[in-house]
């Protein structure tokens, strides 16, 4: 019996009208692990702008100057005494709300009829028996008396009354003055970054093929230099980038998380890194801005080491754990790499930030501002006020802000010269332009942290 | 024989004077990098509320200064209730503890940009002064970026009081100067001084305003001996009394040249400056004018 053979079912060639195969992609705009793995395989690190972009912590902004609303300060108030008054036990003390303890324009204060404060200092819990004078702007008054005879309500100038609400109403209790927080405005802008290479007609032999989802695509070994450099110069931008008002144009730059930082949050400096010093003064800084549980340490590279030597050091057997060698000859590995910390019930996750380590970035020195800095970022997410809905919604610490001012991706790529996709001038090239629009929102930059080695 | 003394090198008045520590009183530190751009303003008014500073700052407790006694280089550490030199804390007996070195007083900080240390807490105030960010610091051994100073409280008091001295000097000046006064400075100041007759009211009360929103500016301007001649000239040429040909300038009446000017230049200063600096036909031009106007 003849053997057929079935035919193949999928054949070798087909007819079209015509190739279509061929299609520019900005690898920038495909936003996947491919394109960071690259870039940590020339670079070392993951951009933690990239990383937050992969994770949805971007967001695109309305306008070039994009706004957020925070409630200030804690949810308890205090005031200062602006000056010493002195009375006997049980008696009233009218006292003038000190500097520091006004908003609207010295309009406003917190004390109200029938608040109940304590004085941080004696410890003597007083009521707001009257407010003579609310009205002249910075130099509101209140009388102030104390909860038993016995004590005594005299205050010295800095004194510090905590409000601890209104207590102690007895029956029938009268409506009470509404305890408003005040809210604060923060403003950012995203601004420009761009890049253009000319490619002449002989250099577009580099042109480098790919596959995606089984297409062929293409990209030039220039434009592949390009995205790479300007994922670092948006990770610049985002962290180092400063509002500017001396460029020869209009222009208002953006404000980093670094600026946003050193305006808002707070900044240490430290001679040696001790775990239990060194964290403990941390530690103390942190809890008294009402810090979240977790944080992210974005450190150069010496801080980075002085960061896990001195957990080496300090933490019992030098916290080194070894491989199971169980029943085996042979070497023994040593692993001696520290990926977080949770001490005082707070957790710290190192990386050792390629981007603040100028001989990484450079090559250069790596002895100027950014040598022994770390950057603590908080994580999570943060309350924040929608003033358009009036209400409040829970935004990521730290988000990327874009714009596409005429749609489409956030990087937008175009071509000019004789072999763009459509020709615009005789020159034998092609100018491959990539633009986007970036800008840094940090929610709670009072609970960020920077810490620099000196 | 009689004992003769020795008689002292030097007048014993002039030496280097310590510094005296005036324990009770409270020293002032304040950060100098302000950040304006990045901090929250009130959503209301939209004003910076509080400082321009980071509400929490704080800076190193211990490094290495040169010794202001013996010029040599000599680390220090904070502990409070302890001397600030690191090898008179480190004798036996006098070592602080562990509790004491974690004492969070040890903490230098900053709050809304201001530190206060007593006068009593000797050592503090030597960690404040000795750290190389301390811009009144005259011997630093590295090169760390200044980033605190120390308020002179009577200093900031005198300069206030110079500001205040000025304003109303500025004011006084703008109520009670002739109108023959007012214009040259007033022109100076860019007010309008044309028909100053027919105007005066309305020069003077612009030329209160501009006394009593910039005082400073304005006082540098009434003592600049430049915009009398300058207005005076001006008004010459507006007036048709004056003019430049072929880069001189020239009686209009007369047709008689003076002296070179740069026609595409600012005439007036040039003549002003000309004067100012004792060229004799350019004197001479403006006591003309003078004596006419």
């Amino acid at each position: 019996m003849a053997i057929t053979q079935t035919p193949v079912s999928t054949p070798a060639n087909y007819s079209d009208p015509s190739i279509t195969r061929f299609g520019l992609i900005n690898s920038l705009n495909v936003i996947n692990v491919r394109a960071m793995n690259e870039y940590y395989e020339t670079y070392g690190f993951i951009p933690y702008g990239a990383l937050n972009q992969f994770m949805g912590n971007e967001e695109k902004a309305d306008n070039k100057q994009f706004r957020w609303y925070q409630s200030r300060g804690r949810a308890m108030g205090f005031v200062t005494a602006n000056a010493s008054v002195t009375v006997g036990n049980g008696a009233a003390a009218t006292v003038t709300v000190g500097a520091g303890g006004y908003s609207a324009a010295g309009t406003k204060s917190l004390p109200a009829l029938g608040l109940i404060f304590r004085n941080s200092r004696t410890g003597v819990d007083v009521r707001v028996s009257a407010v003579p004078n609310k009205t002249t702007p910075n130099a509101h008054t209140f009388q102030i008396t104390p909860l038993v005879t016995s004590q005594n309500a005299s205050v010295l100038a800095g004194d510090e009354l905590l409000s601890r609400g209104f207590v102690y109403l007895g029956e029938q209790s009268d409506k009470t003055e509404t305890i408003i927080r005040n809210l604060d405005r923060y403003s950012n802008f995203c601004t420009e970054l761009r890049a253009d290479s000319t490619i002449g007609d002989l250099a577009a032999a580099e042109k480098m093929e790919i596959q995606i989802n089984g297409n062929y695509s293409y990209y030039y070994k220039q434009m592949k230099d390009d995205n790479l450099r300007l994922m670092q110069e948006l990770d610049f931008l985002l962290f180092e980038g400063t509002q500017t008002n001396n460029l020869p144009y209009v222009e208002e730059g953006s404000n980093g998380v670094i600026k946003q930082v050193e305006a808002n949050g707070v900044i240490g400096d430290y001679a040696t890194w001790g775990v239990t010093t060194t964290f403990a003064q941390i530690e103390r800084v942190l809890n008294s801005v009402g810090a979240p549980k977790e944080y992210d340490i974005l450190a150069d590279n010496s801080s980075f080491i002085e960061m896990q030597n001195s957990i080496f050091t300090e933490i019992n057997n030098g916290a080194i754990v070894y491989a199971n060698q169980s029943g085996k000859t042979g070497d023994i590995e040593i692993n001696r790499k520290f990926k977080s910390l949770d001490i005082y019930s707070r957790k710290y996750n190192f990386t050792n930030y390629g981007l603040f380590d100028e001989q990484t970035v450079y090559g250069s020195s790596g002895l100027g501002v950014r040598n022994r800095f770390a950057l603590f970022m908080p994580q999570g997410r943060e309350n924040t006020y929608n003033k358009y809905t009036g209400t409040t919604v829970k935004v990521p610490r730290f988000t990327v802000m874009y714009q596409t001012p005429f749609g489409g991706n956030k990087w937008h790529t175009a071509q000019n010269g004789l072999f763009a996709d459509t020709p615009t001038s005789t020159k034998a090239e092609k100018v491959i332009t990539t633009i986007g629009y970036f800008g840094a929102r940090v929610v709670g930059a009072q609970q960020y942290l920077i810490m620099k080695g000196n | 024989m009689e004992a003769t003394e020795t008689k002292r090198k030097g007048n014993p008045n002039f030496g280097r004077k310590k510094k005296e520590i005036d324990v009770n009183r409270k020293y002032y530190f304040k950060l100098t990098q302000e950040s304006e751009t990045a901090k929250g303003k009130d959503a209301t008014t939209g004003e910076i509320y509080g400082s321009p500073f980071p509400e929490i700052r704080f800076i190193t407790n211990e490094g290495i200064a040169k010794c202001p006694e013996t010029g040599q280089l000599r680390r220090w550490r904070y502990v409070y209730g302890f001397p600030i030199w690191l090898d008179q804390q480190i004798s036996p007996n006098l070592e602080p503890s562990q509790l004491q070195l974690e004492d969070q007083r040890n903490v230098l900080i900053f709050r809304n940009g201001i530190m206060t240390v007593e006068g009593n807490d000797e050592s503090k105030l030597k960690a404040m002064m000795l750290n190389d960010a301390y811009e009144g610091n005259e011997n630093p051994v590295t090169n760390k970026p200044k980033i605190y100073t120390m308020i002179d409280e009577d200093a900031e008091l005198f300069k206030l009081e110079d500001e205040i001295d000025e304003s109303y000097e500025a004011l006084k000046y703008a109520n009670e100067s002739s109108l023959s006064d007012i214009l040259p400075v007033a022109f100076a100041l860019g007010i309008d001084v044309s028909d100053a007759e027919n105007r005066k009211e309305k020069i003077r009360a612009e030329f209160k305003v501009k006394a009593k929103s910039m005082p400073s500016a304005f006082m540098s301007q009434v003592v600049n001996p430049i915009n009398a001649v300058k207005h005076a000239v001006d008004a010459a040429m507006k007036k048709g009394r004056l003019e430049v040909v072929d880069t001189k300038i020239t009686n209009a009446e007369t047709k008689v040249p003076y002296f070179s000017v740069n026609p595409t230049g600012d005439v007036p200063e040039q003549v002003a400056k000309l004067v100012i600096s004792g060229d004799e036909k350019a004197t001479k031009l403006y006591e003309s004018l003078k004596r006419l106007s």
